[in-house]
This record gives structure tokens, C-alpha cells and sequence, in this order.
């Protein structure tokens, strides 16, 4: 044995685990422009949110792992809440030229977060696939206008995070962001305020590092009292270069 | 280890008592790990007793745990040290399924005052355990969390237990749960059977296992692994194995193989 490396058989057949993340993305006008002349072309919310996308395929497809497990769906609303990218692996994401028009019907998209969220998760059983808990970002610049929806919406929501099977992240964009409302989208943190239109790359670049970290993360198998407590246990990198809480 | 009364074991009462065994164990870190700057946080460690007896122990902290290294650490060596000062007492060499679970909870506890000693909550230091007592006519294997574990009785290679239903990937239990009684899984077995005993943590499992949710080994790595340790295989060579293979998790991985002979 001294002279040979050891190197047995391995199973080439498992499946890569998946950490499926959802980007609930705010398309309405004021997204475009919100009335107060301040941007530049360059610079509007929509451009740096497509520019935002673009970084964060790239940079996720730069980790060894995060091409492998993460899976990336995009939903916008605004005028209507639709799904613009289904489920894919983020080396085939091809991010998506978002336009901004109409209102925000931010409730009609949970429910299609939800909804898409349960049936990857069936998906993943039925394949034998490992899965981590999945993630939902919601980003907004302003106050959801289809409120029957939303209330209920964010109650299923508030539901689930509670029972673990999702662990949302609500991004408040631009000074006319309802924070509050926001930040009911989530049991476990507040929103968290974009510093500026310029942030978009370095949050999606949060994004896929995160990601990355999944899976040396814990979720702890019993409910007990202090663990519940404290949340995701993902050990997240810090926020401040893109937001404030 | 012992004390004067193990020293006073009846011959007659084991036969010829002593059993070989070849072990060889080694540990590597993810490269998760090594890019976010966290230490290897697995741990494996074994001890044989002068009646032949053996007892493998594997660890692996909690990825999210600060000081899960220590946790891992101080779980296999309170095992380890406590193990031996059971076995001597006649009442427990009866009952090795309660010895293990003995076995467990001084595990437990030695992470606790670690946790104490150095002054932080016990769930900075979690950590899972998986333990072999492997003695001349039984067997036990006791189990917190999700480590591998791999049997080969002569024929065949198995698991003699199956993970819990989880949903998620990383969910696992650990010695420092409140709860870590109801997480602890036990199987005994008659020895004479056994040919080889492997225990891993779940870094390796893409690679080693056939149903990562069962925990089921792969039968062909196993074999490999118990022919190369009968072979003679060092612990070098094993770790190199371990910083080398695409493990597809990121996650630290180790291995402690003992097999007869």
C-alpha cells in the first residue's frame, strides 16, 4: 500500500444538493421614475436592478459550489405578478431586461413565490434530491396596492417562516419604500434599506456569497425554545456596504 | 485508564481475549471551511482496552457553531476517557447498550464544561457524535446527528441504522440539544461477524453513500477502504484522500476505519 495513493470507488451518482432562491422583484413605474427628477438615465432603480441580475449570474457562476447548488427563479410585479424565470441551476440562469410600469401588486406575487417554492420542494422529493431551506427576496420601492391579496398573502408567509420552510429577506428600495410594511414579510429580521440605487451590485453580490455559505450552515432538527429563537443560523456576511437596517 | 479491578479480569471469563484490530483514521478540512476562514471542525479518536475491547469515536461541529472544534474535540476525548472507567465495572460489560449511552452523556457533559471553561453557550461548541464499543461478543454503535457509519460482516457492507426523516440537508442533532436523549440512535450487534467498522462525518456522503437520506454506504468505497486498511493504508495516505476528493459539499471530512487482522 506505501507507494500508492488511496483512491476507492466513488459514487458519481448522487444529485448536488440545491438551496432554491426566489427574487421577487418590484417592476412598477416608480421603479422607472418616482417623480422626483432626481435620477439620471443611468441611473434608475430598473437599470440597476437589471444591472444588479447580471452581477449576480456572474458572480455566482464564479463559486464552484454555488453553480452547482443554487437555483434561481425571478418574479416581478408590476403591472401584473408573473413569473419571468422558472426554476433554473444559476449556470443556466440567463438574467432577465426587466421594464418598469404600473402599480405593485406585491400579494400576488408572494403567492406565486409560495406556490413555486412548495412544488420545487415536491420536485426535489420526488428526485431523491437534498435540499437546504429555500430562500425568498422581496424587493420593493413602495407599498404593495392589491392590499385584500397582500394581507392574506402575508399571513401564509409569516406562517411558513415560522414553521421554517422559507427564510425571507425583505429589501426596502429608495426613500419612498414602506419599510414597514416591509418589514412584515419576515418573522425573523427587518427590512433592510438599500443605501442607494448604486447598491443593487454589491447587494446581489451579498446574495451569491451567501448562497455559498448554505451549506455550512445548521438548521436545527428539534424546536428548541433558544435555538428558534436566533433564527436562520446561517452565519450571513455583514450588510453595511449595500444596506442599513 | 484502568484501574486495579480491569486488572483482575478472569481470563477464562473472555477466552483469549485479545482480538487485532488495525485502525487508522485521518481528518481534512472542507474547502467551504478554508474559505471563510473557519478551522477543521471534525474529530476522530480511538482507544483499545487491555481486554481487547475497542472504541471508535467520531465527531463533527456544527458549521455554524463558533467553537464547534472544541465541541467536536471535547466530545470524542470525554468519550473516550470515560468509556474505559465504565467498561471495568462488571454491570456495564452486561449491558454495553447502556454503557454506551453512558458513554454519551459524559461526552455531553464534557462539552458542557468546556463550554463553561471557556465562557460561551453550548451551542457555539455543538457538535455531532457517533461511537463504536466494539467488545469480544457485542457490538454497540450509538449515534447523535448525522454522521456515516458503514459495517462489513464478511459479506456484506450496511449501515445498522438509518437517518431520521429531515427535510433539509443540514439539519442535524447534537450532543449539546436539550434534547440529545431522544436523538440518540443505538444498534447492537454480535461481533463475531464483524470484520470491519468505518465511521465518517456527512462531508463525505455524495460520494459514499448510495441513499444520502438514508445514509446508506456505498458499497464499493467501503470495500476499497476496508481492503486498503488491511493493506496497511496510513493515515497520510487516507488524508490525503480526504484533501483531494471532490466531495461536492465543501464540508470537512474525516474517517476512522478499524477492520480484524
Amino acid at each position: 500500500m506505501s507507494d500508492f495513493d488511496f483512491a476507492p470507488r466513488l459514487n458519481e451518482d448522487n444529485p448536488d444538493p440545491r438551496v432554491a432562491c426566489i427574487l421577487a422583484l418590484d417592476t412598477s413605474y416608480s421603479m422607472f421614475d418616482d417623480g422626483s427628477r432626481r435620477f439620471e438615465l443611468a441611473a434608475r432603480p430598473i437599470d440597476e436592478l437589471n444591472r444588479g441580475l447580471r452581477k449576480f449570474a456572474e458572480d455566482a457562476n464564479g463559486d464552484d459550489l454555488t453553480r452547482k447548488q443554487a437555483e434561481v427563479s425571478v418574479i416581478k410585479f408590476g403591472p401584473v405578478a408573473e413569473v419571468v424565470v422558472p426554476f433554473c441551476e444559476v449556470r443556466e440562469f440567463t438574467p432577465p431586461t426587466l421594464v418598469a410600469e404600473g402599480g405593485t401588486p406585491l400579494g400576488a406575487a408572494l403567492q406565486i413565490a409560495m406556490s413555486e417554492l412548495e412544488q420545487r420542494k415536491q420536485q426535489y422529493r420526488a428526485g431523491g434530491i437534498e435540499y437546504f431551506r429555500p430562500w425568498l427576496i422581496v424587493m420593493s420601492d413602495g407599498t404593495p396596492t392589491d392590499t385584500g391579496t397582500f394581507e392574506t398573502a402575508v399571513h401564509q408567509l409569516n406562517d411558513l417562516e415560522r414553521r421554517k420552510a422559507v427564510a425571507v429577506f425583505s429589501i426596502a428600495i429608495g426613500k419612498n419604500a414602506d419599510v414597514g410594511t416591509l418589514s412584515r414579510l419576515s418573522v425573523d429580521r427587518p427590512a433592510v434599506q438599500l443605501n442607494d440605487v448604486k447598491s443593487f451590485g454589491d447587494f446581489f453580490v451579498w446574495l451569491s456569497r451567501s448562497l455559498a455559505s448554505v451549506s455550512q450552515s445548521d438548521t436545527h432538527a428539534e424546536t428548541d425554545g433558544q435555538h428558534v429563537a436566533q433564527g436562520t443560523q446561517v452565519t450571513l456576511p455583514p450588510i453595511d456596504g449595500w444596506g442599513r437596517v | 485508564m484502568a484501574g486495579g479491578e480491569c486488572n483482575q479480569l478472569n481470563e477464562s471469563e473472555w477466552g483469549s481475549a485479545h482480538e487485532r484490530w488495525t485502525i487508522v483514521g485521518a481528518k481534512a478540512e472542507g474547502n467551504s471551511h478554508k474559505k471563510s476562514g473557519l478551522p477543521c471542525q471534525d474529530f476522530v479518536g480511538w482507544t483499545s482496552l487491555d481486554d481487547g475491547t475497542l472504541i471508535l469515536a467520531a465527531a463533527d461541529g456544527a458549521g455554524s457553531a463558533e467553537y464547534s472544534e472544541q465541541g467536536a474535540r471535547n466530545a470524542v476525548e470525554g468519550a473516550l476517557r470515560v468509556a474505559p472507567l465504565l467498561w471495568c465495572r462488571p454491570q456495564m460489560r452486561a449491558d454495553i447498550s447502556r454503557t454506551t449511552q453512558a458513554v454519551f452523556l459524559a461526552a455531553r457533559l464534557s462539552v458542557m464544561r468546556e463550554a463553561v471553561r471557556i465562557e460561551k453557550p453550548p451551542r457555539s461548541l455543538a457538535s455531532t457524535l457517533t461511537v463504536a464499543i466494539v467488545s469480544l461478543l457485542e457490538t454497540c454503535v450509538g449515534r447523535v446527528g448525522d454522521g456515516l457509519i458503514a459495517i462489513q460482516d464478511g459479506v456484506s457492507i450496511s449501515s445498522p441504522m438509518r437517518h431520521a426523516d429531515r427535510e433539509y440537508a443540514n439539519e442535524a442533532s447534537f450532543v449539546t440539544d436539550r434534547h440529545w436523549r431522544n436523538s440518540l440512535t443505538l444498534a447492537v450487534l454480535e461481533s463475531r461477524e464483524i470484520s470491519g467498522i468505518a465511521l465518517s462525518s456527512d462531508g463525505l456522503r455524495l460520494v459514499a453513500c448510495s441513499d444520502v437520506r438514508t445514509g446508506t454506504p456505498f458499497e464499493p468505497f467501503f470495500e476499497d477502504l476496508f481492503k486498503a486498511a488491511e493493506s496497511g493504508v496510513s493515515e497520510e495516505q487516507l488524508a490525503r484522500f480526504l484533501e483531494s476528493v471532490d466531495d461536492r459539499t465543501g464540508d470537512d471530512k474525516s474517517l476512522l476505519v478499524a477492520v480484524r487482522g
